[in-house]
């Protein structure tokens, strides 16, 4: 016992002065927060378009019945301030809607009156505005045009040949749901990633050092020696996994997610059964990370084949949830594609699945068992003890 | 203690050793020597139990610790092959590691990662993380660490592999103050008026075999020359034969 918190000791020590480890533990968290601000952030401003059209307006005193059409769709009409080109320029402003002085008489005398309708359309928001104030517009002329033709006694339909009718299916939700999906994976990618340093260097980084053999030559037995880099492993898996979280539910909470149609309350009972999900998961990764890198000679080498960890965590997920494949009992059976749906089905709040954690634990703690025994046994083996 | 006997180990068609034996005993320093690829390594790491042999047992003070790598680690001190420390580590964190490996803690612990310390005249280093230290002061490092639960018999694989002039008068003497202290030194080295400075005891390595032992003067009456250097060359044969190895 005194041997084992001695190893797991050293290892954390000598992990959290290793800047990659660090790294991977603490920085990427960090970032993989950051991303989900941006990622969500940007569509709840896109969705706030999508609740009301506002219009800046030069000159809208020239053209009231315009004015009052636009009002009428619930557009919110605002004078457009002087230097609207400088700030459409800058990005501050989407998109100015011009009513020259002469549009009243062009008007009257029933010549197309013109507008002039000032956008930058490199930029998505600025393309989004002019084309829906565009599209209002054009509701407004056809409007007018049916009046004039009324008046002399011709049916508008003559004018209207074609009439397209657009149905957008892509609703709020389903949006926000491709969105939210992307959560499950920046979680397991936590996992994968956080404690990966800290096993290559316990493991291939002992080999490519020399300090191996040492280390052998001290009255430990083999399955205490794993079990303790293992401990420290997990204690950077977990720690890293809690962080993203914490990040990422922080960066949730940052954006205002009801703007952005996303419906999504993760309370304390839902982030506790996260934890409860990913844990024993972690635990796994953490054995298994060491039991792969035990074959590598060097840190480079072992980190080439532990990259390959974290596309095995979250690509099955993504591939069924692309295909729309819904989650089946089988599916507890088999880690990492298991704590997917998990964490899946809880961010959408549903709890019907839930029944599968329970064998998603067994699986993982099984699975670990396995990985520290075989890991162990490697340590015995010659041509993996006596050759770096 | 530390008594080899019949060791034999292949690998694939190669004969890395072939039925070696001797005894070391307490108080005594014990060289094994023998040119490149003669199998001293493979005879070590057999001892201190890293290598399975195929054949023969070892026996160290009294007990067969054949097969049995934590009853050996208790009774050894290992210098081994590979020496690799842990760069972000200092001196005294790697000594204190070892300690606690060997089941030492609290005062016994401090009393002699201090003691160890001071015999390896580390204090100046003992601070410092290993990263960037010198050739010598990494084996004292390795040493100290080897040395920190006090074991009965030392091993060393060729010690002053990649040392200079001083350090390796250091080792001469660390090894001499051991031997003092009834400890039983088993070292190997390809250099031969190495051997001859500090042995008590040699045994002559070549192609997987004891091909000689004894005192100095034993070895080279016994080959009829007149130099330990031309009796080594008289039993370690033709270049041919190391080829075999």
């Amino acid at each position: 016992m005194r041997q084992l918190s001695a190893i797991c000791r050293k290892e954390l020590k000598d992990a959290l002065r290793d800047r990659r480890s660090l790294f991977a533990a603490l920085l990427l968290p960090v970032m993989v927060g950051a991303l989900t601000f941006v990622m969500f952030g940007s569509r709840a401003r896109d969705g706030r378009q999508g609740v009301t059209l506002s219009i800046d307006v030069a000159g809208a005193e020239r053209a009231p019945s315009l004015i009052t059409f636009l009002r009428q769709q619930g557009a919110t009409v605002e004078a457009a301030p002087p230097d609207y080109e400088n700030r459409i320029r800058a990005g501050s402003l989407d998109a100015v809607l011009i009513v020259p002085e002469r549009y009243g008489d062009e008007f009257v005398s029933a010549r197309p009156a013109r507008l002039t309708l000032v956008a930058d359309y490199s930029r998505a928001s600025s393309l989004t505005t002019a084309t829906r104030i565009g599209a209002a517009i054009r509701g407004y002329s056809g409007q007018v045009a049916g009046l004039r033709l009324l008046a002399r006694g011709i049916s508008p339909d003559i004018a209207e040949p074609v009439d397209i009718q657009e149905l957008d299916l892509s609703t709020q939700k389903s949006r926000s749901a491709t969105l939210l999906s992307m959560v499950p994976i920046y979680l397991l990618v936590a996992i994968c990633i956080a404690g990966l340093y800290a096993a290559v260097d316990s493991t291939a980084g002992e080999r490519e050092r020399g300090s191996l053999e040492p280390l052998l030559l001290n009255p430990v037995p083999r399955q205490t020696l794993v079990s303790g880099k293992w401990l420290a492993v997990a204690t950077f898996t977990v720690g890293g996994f809690v962080i993203t979280l914490a990040s990422v539910l922080l960066a949730l909470n940052l954006i205002p997610l009801e703007q952005a149609g996303i419906s999504m309350s993760l309370g304390l009972r839902e982030v506790g059964l996260l934890v409860l999900i990913a844990v024993p998961l972690a635990l796994f990764v953490s054995a298994l990370e060491l039991m792969l890198a035990t074959f590598a000679r060097t840190v480079r080498e072992g980190q080439t084949y532990l990259s390959v960890v974290p596309l095995v965590a979250f690509l099955p997920g993504l591939v069924m949830e692309a295909n729309h494949v819904n989650a089946a009992p089988w599916m507890s059976f088999v880690p990492f594609l298991s704590q997917h749906m998990l964490f899946s089905s809880l961010m959408r709040g549903d709890t019907g699945l839930l029944s599968g954690l329970v064998m998603a634990a067994v699986v993982s703690v099984a699975l670990t068992l396995a990985c520290l025994k075989s890991t162990a046994r490697l340590l015995r083996d010659e041509t993996i003890v006596l050759t770096h | 203690m530390i008594e080899v006997q019949g060791l034999a180990k292949t690998f694939g068609h190669v004969i890395a050793a072939d039925g070696v034996s001797f005894t070391a005993s307490d108080g005594e320093v014990t060289g094994l020597l023998g040119p490149n690829g003669a199998g001293k390594t493979t005879s070590m790491r057999m001892i201190y139990g890293l290598a399975h042999p195929d054949k023969g047992s070892v026996w160290i003070d009294g007990r067969n610790c054949t097969g049995n790598p934590v009853e050996v680690a208790k009774r050894l001190g290992v210098l081994p092959d590979s020496r690799g420390l842990y760069p972000r580590l200092t001196t005294r964190e790697h000594v204190r590691y070892f300690g606690e490996l060997h089941g030492l803690s609290g005062p016994s612990l401090d009393r002699r990662v201090v003691e160890v310390i001071g015999q390896l005249a580390m204090e100046r280093i003992a601070d410092r993380r290993v990263q960037g230290f010198s050739q010598g002061e990494r084996v004292k490092v390795a040493l100290a660490r080897a040395l920190v639960h006090d074991p009965g018999n030392i091993l060393m694989d060729e010690p002053s592999n990649g040392l200079d002039v001083m350090s390796t008068r250091a080792l001469r003497a660390l090894i001499l103050r051991l031997k003092r202290n009834g400890k039983c030194v088993l070292f190997s080295s390809h250099v031969m008026h190495e051997v001859a400075a500090v042995c008590d005891r040699i045994v002559v390595i070549a192609g997987g075999r004891v091909v000689a032992g004894g005192t100095t003067d034993e070895i080279v009456r016994k080959t009829g020359k007149s130099t330990l250097e031309d009796a080594f060359v008289d039993l370690t044969g033709s270049p041919e034969e190391f080829m075999e190895t």
